[in-house]
């Protein structure tokens, strides 16, 4: 079988990049092997809302029920909650969503829009005359052009061999429970070896999420009650997460900032998180991945139509996206300075100054 | 004696050669001409033929000496000991002249004095009467030169002369007669007519005043009833005591019997005192205390037998006083006869007039504010000082953002216009009507205040300016005026939810009414768009900062109406405004110069209201001083010098107590020094140079928008505030203040007569005013007289007048001409100048996406204080008393340098995130520690993002001034180097705009 464009991966960028490629007249193919678990990472801002709105993706968000989000709460840098309020925004109040269920509503506008979604792994590719020679665990196709959407795991470019660059590596450990708080807002905690949030979830649930290093991840995961014995020591989070017995089994992710060293090539493109992953402290991945989703499929669509620049492009706005990341996450981590000895967070102070320092003005 | 006579006849009865028949001729004149005539044509209520002005009647005491010898122990100087009195002060001159040069007149009516009178019918009353005036003769010498004198005085203008020519003597009497008197107080008082002494005496009888007489403010003789207000304000302030004393008659030729122009020598003849009358500290304004004195009747005839009247001129006097008093009480309604007991000298309650005749809608500009809570809102604050509101108040249980909303209340006023009552739905029928609007999408761009003289090359385009003619209607959100009436409405009958922006429904608030049927003013829920989709921001463009085309928000304002009507009755009303402005974050912050102030200097200056005769300590000095120190929570600048501890921490009721501490005259000024130093370390008014260095260290509204070295960059004192001012350097103000004083925290603990207008304060103290870049709830037009038809008043234009158009562009000359935008106003007309979208602001941070899409805010998590202030650790430290003092100072004074961790940043998206990063916490006063001479007892320990930070890069320029190396001073401002300020500063400052 012959497609224009395979989209590996059917999360928000994968999705996102298959709608807009089949609304711009080209066949495109959705593959993932979808599980069914919960994924960390539910906050959407508000900045995504004209996103959403062009892609004509708010009836869809509508539809997977979220949680309107109406600003942040952190004790960062000292231990004092304070209160970023999204009436300020322009744009308005963010979201909180049911992974699931806004993946499949983005699945099914993809599909609304023409393209073709299926479930299944990618076992190989190979270059040729014609796009690539594909082996999925389904059976074989060609298709001209590749987009890798596997989010972190990076399938396509790992297959290329293309490096990634990563930042220091985070865990988050994460469990689902209760919501027991009518607070909508995301919260934030810095702690001596890390930082949590929380934040509730549709239907009545509530996540909470720990980062820190990974060696302190596998102890926490291997002590009995290590992760509820963490959530039971902070100051802020337990009052709106009770450090009981209602919480599934924490799990872990990885969750440090990493970065292709190259986002597209001959006949490929990366999108989401396998080109560009980020630090969970800045609300950006699940944004980046419909932002990228969009125009990584303009990209493919312009050379598609015999205008190449329009990788060059591509590749130049994700290199501005990831220097401010790298900035702005760097301010923020020398903003807590209360345990700069422990190794969280002089990792990350560390890593700060390492940054080249860009020219001002 | 009138000698200008306003009654003119030629037909006056001539049988003067009697003294009978003079009498009977006087009587006729003064009464039936002359007193009669004022009733004909109208006098009311009637009045006395002479002596008629009243300047005030008091009641008093009358206390014989002690150790009288028998010799002076005659009559009622015999008798009691104390007799209760009321005396009426006053003037011999017609209605509509002048106090000023006039013969001062006491009649003193006593009490309890027993015995047969000489006046019948009433010659059992208990009453005795002295009558006195201010000059020791008179000016005819008995009845029939007197019959004489007034025939001439009536007769003409030619007569009157021909008689002073003959009379010589008795002209220059009357002229000495016109005395200028300061005070009643202070006059030396005669019988002029003698009285026998006992059986076998005569004497005259002397009124003098005993130093000190009460004091008083320097009399106004501009005041035609000055001596009535001298009166009153002696009396209020202390007594008047007078020596009575009694002249003895030597002979005819020393003390003549019947030639009243001779003076009785008193060397010759030494008055002695026998009695002392008493006035005591009163208010002679008192309910009923005019109108008793002047229903009274004084006759010099209505005393003992041992002190009858000598002479013609006093039974001249004992038939036409009695006459005149009959004629006046049976025209006035009053019972002709002599009161049995004195009336109570306690003063009754005062009276009121409780009958409404208007009503007013308070405050006459309501402020309320757009939250994200769907139905969570607060009343807006209606005193200057509420209790702090907690975070809690402000935000629902979702962490969202309740609304702020306007409640409005009715006062009913009488006809003199003083507060009689509330109005509510429990004493009024009360149809509200509101209609608010949002026309910032058809107005003009902002970028600077056009009435500041920088601004006159200014030419402003339209915003949306390519949609153009009747297209431009639909960039008004304008859903009509709504209905409410009762209690406890609510509904979606009430909302302004017909508005659209280009075919987008456009929520603009609702209203609803409190459970007695008072009015709440809700705003939209700060939803901003742009349908288009258009983006908020070109960084091509600086115009676009603030001006976003396409892009709407809810905000709004307009007129607030009641029709009310009581028992029936319809009164009129005085309209109100209300306008919907962003969420304010510092509610216990007020910014140095509030809106409120603003709009105070304007009706001053245009004479609406009163400059202050004295200037209050409380009012006028002490908020200029405190509110820098309210800042010191803001800015390490301020915190320095006007911070606790600093040089000047005007909180510290020390250095207050010297502030306000007020010179007596005679003792030397010791804080006058400190003053002056305090006076001139602000900014003076029309400086004509750019003086960041003098206070207040804020921008003012040329800032940003022209030259660098403007004086309209930085913040001056108003000049109405620099008068008041320069009183307080001078001495010359009250000192209101002590340490004590606790401001009302509620509504209901200020007094009804003074609620309207602290409501109307209230409202507008906590909007900011300090520059107008464009503002936050209102800008630079508000503080144009024009736009008021009365202090706090908007002038309304009629709703069938057309909206008025100005033309493509806005200039200084267009915006500032009568009849222009600054004058009438509709609906949406004092916001439509504000930011367009009010988030506006924000739109600088970007995360590096492409324009379209880049998120307005860094999409970070943490929050972060953009400022200086005291940390929660810190504060921990601070309060607790464990802890070594050392370590307890050095947390307070510690403040957090964040900006020194944005290094290596782009210099644009640092200026902004310094700007506008995160941290929109509310404020929230903790408690801090008491009676400690290093901290004070209020700690705000949250961040204060409504001041601007570019107070940072004042405070550059302010470390000019000290003797350090520039990289220090920069570093010490939170900046990193030279090469970030510059860049702020190029931002900042754009290039003044060309005319197209």
């Amino acid at each position: 079988m012959r497609t224009d464009v395979l989209v590996i991966g059917a999360g928000p960028a994968g999705a996102v990049a298959a709608r807009v490629l089949a609304k711009a007249g080209a066949r495109a193919l959705l593959v993932d092997d979808i599980r069914d678990t919960d994924k960390v990472g539910e906050s959407l801002p508000g900045a995504a809302r004209p996103l959403l709105r062009d892609l004509g993706l708010l009836p869809w968000l509508a539809q997977s029920k979220p949680r309107a989000c109406v600003g942040n709460v952190s004790a960062w840098g000292d231990d004092v909650l304070r209160a970023t309020d999204f009436i300020r925004d322009p744009n308005g109040s963010g979201w909180h969503v049911d992974r699931q269920r806004f993946e499949a509503s983005l699945r099914d506008a993809a599909q609304e829009a023409g393209a073709t979604w299926r479930t299944a792994r990618l076992k190989s590719v190979t270059r040729d005359e014609a796009g690539w020679q594909v082996q999925l665990s389904d059976g074989a196709l060609c298709t001209r052009w590749l987009i890798d959407a596997s989010g972190r795991s990076g399938i396509l470019a790992r297959k290329l061999g293309v490096a990634r660059t990563r930042d220091t590596p985070m865990i988050a450990l994460y469990a689902i429970g209760e919501n027991r708080h009518a607070d909508e807002r995301t919260m934030v905690e810095s702690v001596e070896d890390g930082w949590w949030y929380c934040a509730p979830l549709p239907q009545g649930r509530r996540i909470a999420v720990l980062h820190v290093e990974a060696s302190d991840a596998s102890r926490i995961l291997h002590e009995p009650h290590g992760w509820l014995d963490q959530l039971a020591a902070t100051r802020h989070i337990r009052l709106l997460c009770p450090a009981d017995a209602s919480w599934c089994p924490p799990r872990g992710a990885d969750a440090g900032g990493a970065c292709l060293q190259q986002w597209s090539g001959d006949g490929w493109l990366a999108v989401g998180d396998a080109a560009l992953a980020f630090d969970p402290l800045s609300s950006q991945g699940m944004f980046n991945a419909l932002y990228t989703g969009l125009r990584g499929a303009q990209a493919v669509m312009g050379v598609l139509s015999g205008q190449p620049d329009e990788l060059a492009r591509y590749s130049h706005q994700l290199s501005n996206v990831r220097q401010t990341y790298l900035r702005h996450t760097q301010y923020f981590y020398a903003a807590e300075q209360r345990w700069k000895h422990r190794p969280f967070w002089r990792r990350r102070h560390a890593e700060a100054t390492q940054m080249p320092r860009s020219r001002l003005g | 004696m009138s000698h200008k006579h306003d009654a003119k006849t030629t037909d006056i009865p001539c049988s003067c050669d009697t003294d009978a028949g003079s009498i009977e001729c006087l009587q006729h004149m003064f009464v039936d001409m002359v007193q009669r005539g004022r009733i004909d044509k109208g006098q009311c209520p009637a009045k006395r033929p002479v002596f008629l002005r009243l300047h005030g009647v008091a009641h008093g005491r009358f206390e014989i000496a002690p150790g009288l010898s028998p010799d002076w122990r005659v009559g009622i100087f015999s008798q009691q000991v104390t007799y209760p009195v009321w005396a009426r002060f006053s003037s011999d001159i017609s209605d509509g002249r002048p106090d000023l040069n006039t013969t001062v007149g006491l009649g003193i009516k006593l009490f309890d004095v027993p015995g047969q009178k000489l006046l019948p019918p009433g010659s059992t009353s208990p009453t005795a009467d002295f009558i006195l005036q201010n000059h020791d003769v008179f000016f005819v010498d008995d009845a029939r030169a007197m019959c004489v004198f007034t025939k001439a005085s009536l007769t003409s203008e030619e007569e009157y002369l021909k008689w002073r020519k003959e009379n010589p003597k008795g002209a220059a009497i009357l002229d000495a007669m016109e005395k200028k008197v300061p005070t009643v107080l202070g006059e030396n008082l005669w019988s002029v007519i003698p009285f026998r002494f006992g059986p076998e005496k005569y004497c005259k009888y002397k009124l003098e005043p005993i130093a000190p007489i009460p004091t008083g403010p320097n009399p106004d003789y501009n005041d035609p009833n000055y001596l009535g207000v001298d009166l009153q304000q002696r009396l209020q302030r202390g007594e008047a005591r007078f020596r009575f004393m009694v002249q003895p008659y030597i002979d005819e030729q020393k003390t003549p019997l019947n030639k009243a122009t001779d003076q009785w020598d008193e060397k010759v003849s030494v008055p002695q005192h026998v009695a002392t009358l008493t006035l005591p500290q009163q208010d002679i304004a008192a309910r009923g205390q005019s109108a008793y004195g002047e229903a009274l009747s004084f006759n010099p005839w209505r005393t003992l037998a041992e002190h009858e009247p000598v002479g013609t001129i006093a039974d001249a006097r004992k038939v036409i006083y009695q006459a005149s008093a009959e004629l006046r009480r049976n025209v006035n309604g009053q019972p002709d006869g002599e009161p049995h007991l004195p009336r109570p000298p306690a003063p009754w309650p005062p009276a009121r007039d409780t009958t409404i005749v208007r009503a007013a809608i308070h405050p006459g500009i309501g402020i309320a504010r757009v939250g994200n809570s769907p139905e969570g809102f607060y009343v807006g604050p209606e005193v200057i000082q509420p209790e702090p509101l907690s975070a809690a108040d402000m935000r629902d249980s979702t962490g969202a953002l309740k609304r702020q909303a306007a409640l409005f209340r009715l006062y009913g006023y009488n006809a003199a216009g003083e507060v009689v009552a509330e109005l509510t739905g429990n004493n009024a029928k009360i149809t509200w009507q509101v209609h608010l609007a949002n026309r910032k999408a058809q107005w003009y761009q902002f970028d600077a205040a056009l009435d500041i003289p920088q601004a006159y090359e200014l030419s402003l385009p339209l915003r949306n300016a390519h949609i153009k003619g009747a297209a431009r209607t639909n960039l008004a959100i304008d859903p009509g005026p709504r209905h409410i009436e009762g209690s406890d409405i609510s509904g979606p009958a009430y909302r302004f939810d017909s508005g659209m922006f280009q075919g987008t429904k456009v929520g603009l608030g609702e209203l609803r009414t409190d459970a007695s049927g008072r009015l709440l003013v809700l705003g939209g829920h700060g939803i901003s768009a742009s349908p288009e989709g258009k983006p908020i921001y070109d960084p091509d463009d600086p115009d676009t900062f603030n001006n976003a085309d396409g892009w709407y928000d809810d905000t709004s304002d307009g007129p607030v109406n009641a029709a009310v009507s009581i028992a029936g009755r319809e009164i009129p009303v005085d309209a109100a405004w209300v306008v919907v402005a962003p969420p304010n974050y510092a509610p216990d912050i007020i910014g140095w110069r509030t809106l409120y102030d603003l709009l105070y200097d304007a009706y001053v200056e245009c004479g609406w209201i009163a400059f202050p005769e004295q200037v209050s300590f409380v009012r006028d000095v002490l908020p200029a001083l405190q509110r820098l120190s309210n800042l010191q929570w803001v800015n390490k600048g301020f915190a320095a010098l006007f911070g606790h501890g600093g040089q000047f921490d005007f909180d510290d009721p020390q250095l207050l107590t010297k502030l306000s501490h007020r010179p007596a005259a005679g003792h030397p000024d010791i804080y006058g020094e400190l003053r002056r130093v305090i006076f001139n370390a602000f900014r003076p008014v029309n400086n004509p140079v750019a003086e960041p260095r003098t206070w207040p260290w804020l921008y003012g509204d040329a800032f940003g928008s022209f030259e660098d070295d403007d004086p309209e960059n930085y913040l001056p004192l108003s000049p109405v505030r620099a008068s008041l001012l320069q009183r307080w350097v001078e001495g010359n103000f009250d000192n209101d203040w002590h340490p004590d004083y606790q401001p009302p925290h509620d509504l209901s603990q200020v007094e009804l007569a003074d609620r309207p207008a602290m409501l109307d304060q209230a409202a507008l103290h906590f909007c900011l005013a300090d520059a107008f870049h464009p503002g936050c709830e209102l800008t630079w037009p508000m503080r144009h007289s024009s736009m008021y038809r009365a202090p706090f008043r908007i002038r309304e234009r009629p709703a069938e007048q057309p909206v008025p158009e100005y033309g493509r562009k806005l200039t200084q000359q267009i915006a500032l001409r009568p009849g222009g935008p600054l004058y009438a106003q509709g609906a949406g007309d004092l916001s439509r100048w504000m930011a367009l979208p009010w988030q506006g602001d924000t739109a600088f941070c970007r995360s590096g996406y492409d324009v379209e899409y880049d998120p307005y805010l860094p999409s970070f998590w943490p929050a972060r204080v953009p400022n200086q202030v005291l940390t929660e650790e810190d504060y921990a430290i601070v309060i607790n008393p464990d802890l070594a003092r050392e370590q307890r100072l050095a947390a307070f004074h510690r403040r957090a340098n964040w900006l020194r961790e944005l290094s290596g940043l782009p210099p644009a998206q640092m200026m902004h995130m310094v700007e506008h990063f995160g941290a929109m916490g509310i404020v929230a006063a903790k408690k801090g520690v008491d009676d400690d001479p290093d901290f004070p007892p209020v700690i705000f320990v949250e961040s204060v993002p409504g001041i601007p930070t570019r107070t940072a890069a004042l405070a550059a320029g302010l470390d000019k001034a000290s003797a350090r190396t520039r990289e220090d001073r920069l570093r010490l401002a939170g900046w990193e180097n030279e090469e970030q300020l510059e860049a702020f500063r190029r931002l900042v400052l754009r290039k003044r705009k060309h005319e197209d």
